[in-house]
């Protein structure tokens, strides 16, 4: 930057517009950085608790619904959830979190989980199907607050290195930059000064 | 004319025919019970033999009164068969009843007990002859009673001519 | 012939009474008689939910008829040996009866099995597809024609029973278009069906025993409606010892007041322990093992018969329910599961 530049006051002028603009956006930056982090650390504490218990939650309806599948004859079991009544659909909206688009997804249930009859099927089956229902809620919110924390960490990444970049490589050298115009003009200065007195001597003598 | 003879002879026949009857019946059903064992456990062959036996020895007994009654007649003497009042005859075939009867009830439910025995034996072998075999005895006890009233009324109770 | 007698409540204290003796059964009965003695015993069950892992629970299978391969890691493979198992065991049941009628009427859980999956996937106009069991006495080739309208004279003649669990299905299912509705109409033409064969065989064994059944079906029903707080009329199944009366009764009851409620039935302690569990545990394990456990003390009874069906029937129905058992114990050793709750599963 340094090799080519103009060392006009003009150019000083416009530097030092830059670097007040710089820092402006620098400051402002920082501080989207803290508000998203501050925003990211919220949301994963609330994903560790709710990770744990949809794991707990699914885990548990795996291990009845192996019961239930081993204490059943295996036709039962085909004829029990061949055909589902549960309807299942999902909507995906976007929310903004900090200029971020983070996607909001709300589910739509209708009909009963439990979809068989009761005289060749296990009460596990019932556990298993009603704690999967319970476990889906769960899972929803999970997906979404993973979502939002995944593309919150991306934004600030992005914003944190755009402050570093700020702070420690754009500021800096416009810094240097219009210290060396400003020694470059004031070099100039001198210079001129001393060949006006050269020539008020010469004038003189 | 006197039936004598002939009601003699029924009365041996029954006996031995009632009493032959009732122990194929009862070998039979322990018979079958004990296939059933063995095509599973081979080896359990010696313990059945005996309670597959037991209902067959009502069969002997019947044959026991009948020879009785031909022993009396002398069928085998050279001298002939006697002549023989109808009222004896009457008496013989009626000394013949208990066993002939006797026999083959006690046949056909003695196999159904030692039937019953031998599927015991085949889950605890350690009890096929303390319970098995006992019970199936005790059956046999009224066969024994029926053949000795007959053996002593042939014996003792009837007038033989010969 | 006498009229069959149809036992009352109070007529017996825990089990009905099974019948005599019929001595054509003779050989059949000794044979399996024979054949029970080499069952797993209650104590080779309990070691195997207590071994640590899946290998060595199978490694006590050994022994046995359910020997697994050396190596058989894959779960699938412990499946298609169980089913080998249990179409030897129906083999050798339809090889043992004598009465054809009653091989039919076993026969006849699969076909309803095939049914529940077919009206289901017509009326929800999925493909039929082939993939039915072949256990019961219509072969799955023929199950796409129970459905086809055209040309009745060329259509194959199906049972009865067919005709009527499709009849009554499809009615059940256009009335409130639930799907499950297919499930209780097929329950209830099952469970009338097998009272009705039961009566028609004169099988004082058989209708205790369809009769039992549908009464832990009604206690399991009655405590499943209880837990998942659904609202279903009419899905007790008729034709059991117990009145519906007192089911209906009992879904209006708290899980501590069922037991007083069944105090006079046989099922006291069924219901009592099974309500007891569900409600601290939230789990159908423990009303399920006693199900199982009255229903097969039912079918040891029938060591007091020296010769006739009943044995054999117990046989069968045993040695499916000591199937089962292999397969919960190898799939709960399988996945690592708890094994309290193996054991609260089968003892």
């Amino acid at each position: 930057m340094l090799a080519n530049v103009n060392a006009t006051r003009m150019e000083l002028l416009r530097l030092r517009k830059r670097v007040a603009l710089a820092s402006r956006g620098h400051r402002l930056l920082s501080e989207k950085r803290d508000e998203l982090s501050r925003q990211l650390i919220r949301i994963a504490r609330e994903i560790q608790p709710l990770r744990k218990r949809v794991e707990a939650e699914l885990l548990e309806t795996c291990r009845r619904f192996m019961l239930a599948r081993a204490t059943m004859e295996p036709e039962a079991t085909k004829a029990a959830l061949e055909v589902p009544t549960k309807k299942f659909s999902l909507a995906v909206k976007f929310a903004n979190i900090m200029n971020v688009k983070v996607p909001h997804l709300s589910k739509e249930m209708e009909g009963e989980i439990i979809c068989y009859g009761f005289a060749t099927t296990s009460g596990e089956m019932d556990v298993a199907l009603l704690a999967l229902e319970r476990a889906f809620d769960n899972l929803i919110e999970l997906a979404e607050k993973e979502k939002q924390a995944r593309l919150l960490a991306v934004e600030l990444q992005m914003t944190r290195r755009r402050v570093n970049v700020l702070e420690h490589v754009v500021i800096p050298e416009l810094h240097e930059t219009i210290r060396f115009i400003y020694d470059k003009l004031a070099e100039a200065e001198r210079d001129n000064i001393s060949r006006l007195m050269k020539i008020t001597d010469i004038i003189r003598a | 004319m006197d039936y004598g003879l002939t009601l003699a002879l029924i009365g041996a026949g029954l006996a031995a025919l009632l009493a032959g009857i009732g122990s194929a019946i009862g070998i039979s059903t322990a018979g079958k019970s004990a296939t059933g064992v063995l095509s599973e456990k081979p080896e359990r062959y010696g313990q059945m033999f005996i309670m597959v036996v037991l209902p067959g020895t009502q069969g002997f007994y019947g044959f026991l009164a009948a020879f009785l009654v031909m022993l009396n007649l002398n069928f085998f003497a050279e001298e002939g068969v006697p002549e023989l009042s109808t009222t004896l005859g009457l008496q013989v075939l009626i000394a013949c009843l208990p066993i002939a009867f006797a026999g083959l009830v006690s046949a056909i439910f003695q196999g159904r007990v030692c039937s019953g025995g031998i599927l015991m034996a085949a889950k605890r072998p350690e009890m096929a002859f303390k319970a098995g075999v006992v019970y199936a005895v005790m059956v046999e006890v009224y066969a024994v009673l029926g053949l000795l009233v007959t053996m002593f009324m042939l014996m003792f109770g009837i007038d033989w001519p010969t | 012939m006498p009229e069959l007698a149809e036992q009352a409540i109070l007529d017996f204290y825990t089990y009905p009474p099974i019948g005599g003796d019929d001595w054509r059964y003779t050989f059949q009965t000794a044979q399996v008689r024979t054949l029970e003695i080499q069952m797993l015993s209650r104590a080779a069950l309990l070691d195997m939910a207590n071994a640590e892992n899946f290998e060595q629970a199978a490694d006590l299978l050994s022994g046995s008829e359910y020997a697994l391969p050396r190596g058989g890691k894959d779960f699938a493979e412990v499946e298609e040996i169980l089913q080998q198992r249990r179409a030897a065991v129906r083999e050798l049941f339809s090889d043992l009866m004598l009465d054809e009628p009653t091989v039919e009427l076993f026969r006849t859980r699969d076909d309803f099995a095939n049914l529940r999956l077919a009206v289901r996937r017509t009326m929800t106009e999925k493909p039929l597809g082939t993939d039915y069991s072949s256990g019961g006495n219509v072969p799955p080739e023929l199950i796409e024609q129970i459905f086809s309208e055209e040309d009745v004279f060329s259509k194959p003649v199906f049972p009865d029973y067919v005709q009527e669990a499709v009849e009554q299905a499809v009615l059940a299912y256009y009335q409130q278009k639930d799907i499950r509705r297919i499930d209780y109409a097929i329950d209830s033409v099952q469970a009338q069906y097998n009272l009705r064969q039961a009566r028609r065989l004169r099988s004082v064994f058989l209708l205790g025993f369809f009769r039992i059944q549908i009464d832990l079906t009604n206690i399991r029903t009655m405590l499943r409606l209880k837990f998942t707080e659904s609202e279903q009329p009419n899905v007790f199944l008729e034709g059991g010892f117990i009145e519906l009366e007192r089911f209906r009764h009992g879904l209006e009851l708290g899980y501590e007041a069922l037991g007083p409620l069944f105090f006079v039935t046989p099922y006291h302690r069924i219901v009592d322990t099974g309500a007891n569990y569900l409600a601290s545990n939230k789990s159908f394990l423990r009303v399920e093992q006693q199900c199982d456990e009255h229903l097969t003390g039912f079918l040891k009874s029938t060591v007091l018969i020296t010769a006739g069906p009943q044995p054999i029937i117990a046989f069968l129905l045993m040695k499916e329910n000591e199937i089962r058992t292999v397969r919960l114990i190898l799939t709960a050793k399988k996945n690592h599961l708890d094994t309290k709750l193996i054991l609260d599963r089968i003892s």
